[in-house]
């Protein structure tokens, strides 16, 4: 039961990360802007110029952050362990297709899932196919 | 034919709302830890002034960025709920 808080926790520090990150990403549009004030630039001017700088720089860490993060939604996987098929492959350590799994049976709203491409699992589980056959009997 | 506060906002809808909030929430928190230390820790008035406009600025950054997110999950929600509907 207490492994069920844990994937929360998961997404919870994951949010954490990425808006931290957010807001160090618009830390050199921040210098900028305190340079250009200091100039005596126009404050408005340079406070619009240097948020949609910042914008931008947010949008390319965001993207590139959760895409980076997206493989640590793996150990949500135990809450699916009354899965068999899907016990086995956590044995295994494919993630993949439990990913697959839970995005046919979770809301897609949900955690902003979608970075795994459902392509990668085809030939992970084509290649782990003989494995399963020869490592439990019951698959023979 | 959409229309309504449903076709924007559902229960998923929500708890993402706040997942998103809850981060950024912690986030402000650090940034305004930062901005206390600034205060305490730098004696040079300018550099000090200097440090807190940037600090300032990545925090209307992070509310921005919050704003922004939590358009972008209800525009997806309603995006979802046009393909659904029948014309």
């Amino acid at each position: 039961m207490k492994k069920r808080h844990r994937p929360k926790l998961f997404e919870a520090s994951q949010y954490i990360i990425l808006y931290a990150a957010v807001g160090v990403a618009f830390i050199p549009a921040g210098v900028l802007y305190a340079i250009g004030v200091s100039a005596g630039w126009n404050k408005v001017l340079t406070s619009v110029v240097c948020l949609g700088l910042g914008f931008l720089t947010a949008h390319l860490v965001w993207t590139r952050l959760q895409a980076s993060l997206a493989p640590i939604r793996s150990p949500e996987v135990p809450l699916m362990q009354d899965n068999k098929e899907t016990a086995i492959l956590t044995t295994l350590k494919i993630h993949e297709k439990i990913w697959i799994l839970k995005t046919n049976s979770a809301s897609p709203v949900a955690g902003h899932v979608g970075y795994t491409k459902p392509f990668v699992a085809a030939p992970i589980l084509i290649s782990t196919a003989p494995i399963l056959d020869t490592a439990n009997p019951q698959h023979r | 034919m959409l229309e309504g506060w449903e076709d924007w906002v559902d229960i998923d809808t929500i708890k993402a709302c706040i997942r998103h909030a809850s981060g950024a929430i912690v986030a402000v928190a650090i940034f305004l830890l930062m901005r206390l230390a600034i205060y305490f820790a730098v004696k040079d008035n300018t550099l000090r002034m200097t440090l807190e406009t940037i600090d300032s600025f990545a925090l209307v950054g992070l509310f921005l960025w919050l704003v922004y997110q939590t358009g972008c999950i209800l525009w997806n929600r309603r995006v979802k709920v046009e393909k659904a509907t029948p014309p």
